[in-house]
């Protein structure tokens, strides 16, 4: 039987899920291109998580949200290239016109833009852009990794696979995003 | 690409981080709601779980299990063989057939406790019933 949770626990998850929200959220966003969605996976994901929380220690609450996180994730994108697909077989129906636009095309940088925040963002575009172009797992690792800095056993949890394969997977998502928009991508951590 | 290091002297990580704020900031108010909502639920869940204590599985007939099992099968083996056992053990065995009444071939009057033990004694009596015999052989 669980032990009878106190204010402080409360207090605990409420702390510790106003600080993951945010970057968990960018994070969906990125995954599935579609803000909307990303809020309610990201919804679903803290109830899911909440309903095991008590069961683990709280040093490994960032591993395990994530992890509920990154399937959450893959079910939507499974349920939309499902309905993506019965809206290719039923063309004339009303569900085609529902269909998910891709990720958007990278804009090109006009180099005569002279206000930098407009700059940044149009730069922010064409890299969440790159970022989407990637496979999967090249893209989660960049995320996971390289992004929100988690060690690379933490990331091979989270992905469910080794090490090794984490480490191969972020050297080819940064080669992959130097190519495409240059040095000024950050070094690999 | 000189161009946007100079558009930007921020780095990837440092843009994703201020677009984190930004979109933060955005669904401000429904983030902190989808927290709340998180946390009531476990509290929620966990008075429920106080209120209904899970009843612990029952094992007190566990350990019985696998010798009924056991004795169930023999049973029913038995309760198989036995009829059949009955039913081929007459015809099989010589010596249940040898010692069966109808083929033992000993004359009523020796099983007949009526007759005096004293004549079965006397010689005298079966010479007269071998003459007895041979007169029924040849009449």
């Amino acid at each position: 039987m669980n032990p009878p949770l106190s204010g402080s626990d409360d207090v605990t998850l409420t702390l510790f899920l106003r600080e993951i929200r945010g970057r968990a959220l960018k994070y969906a966003q990125i995954r599935v291109a579609n803000e909307e969605a990303a809020l309610d996976i990201l919804q679903d994901s803290m109830m899911g998580f909440s309903q095991v929380v008590d069961s683990y220690e709280e040093e490994v609450w960032n591993n395990l949200f994530y992890k509920i996180l990154k399937r959450r994730i893959t079910d939507w994108l499974r349920k939309r290239s499902w309905r993506n697909k019965l809206a290719q077989m039923l063309t004339f129906s009303q569900i085609s016109g529902d269909r998910e636009e891709g990720p958007p095309e990278p804009e090109f940088l006009d180099v005569s833009d002279t206000d930098s925040n407009y700059a940044a963002q149009r730069l922010l575009m064409q890299f969440e852009a790159a970022l989407a172009k990637l496979p999967v797992r090249q893209q989660e690792t960049y995320l996971l990794r390289q992004w929100q800095g988690m060690s690379v056993n933490e990331t091979a949890d989270i992905m469910k696979c080794s090490t090794g394969t984490v480490k191969t997977h972020l050297s080819r998502a940064m080669q992959s995003l130097k190519k495409q928009l240059g040095e000024w991508v950050d070094d690999e951590t | 690409m000189k161009h946007k290091q100079s558009a930007s002297s921020k780095t990837a990580k440092q843009l994703l981080d201020q677009s984190t704020i930004e979109i933060s900031q955005r669904h401000r108010v429904r983030l902190e709601q989808m927290t709340m909502q998180a946390v009531a639920h476990r509290s929620r869940q966990h008075r429920e779980k106080r209120q209904s204590p899970k009843q612990p599985r029952s094992n007190k007939y566990r350990p019985f299990a696998f010798p009924l099992a056991m004795a169930s099968s023999v049973m029913f083996v038995l309760w198989l063989w036995w009829p059949l056992q009955q039913t081929t053990a007459p015809q099989n065995n010589p010596a249940v057939v040898a010692i069966s009444p109808s083929n033992t071939g000993v004359p009523e009057w020796v099983t007949d406790t009526e007759i005096p033990i004293s004549l079965l004694d006397n010689m005298a009596f079966y010479d007269w019933l071998a003459k007895q015999k041979d007169e029924q052989n040849h009449g």
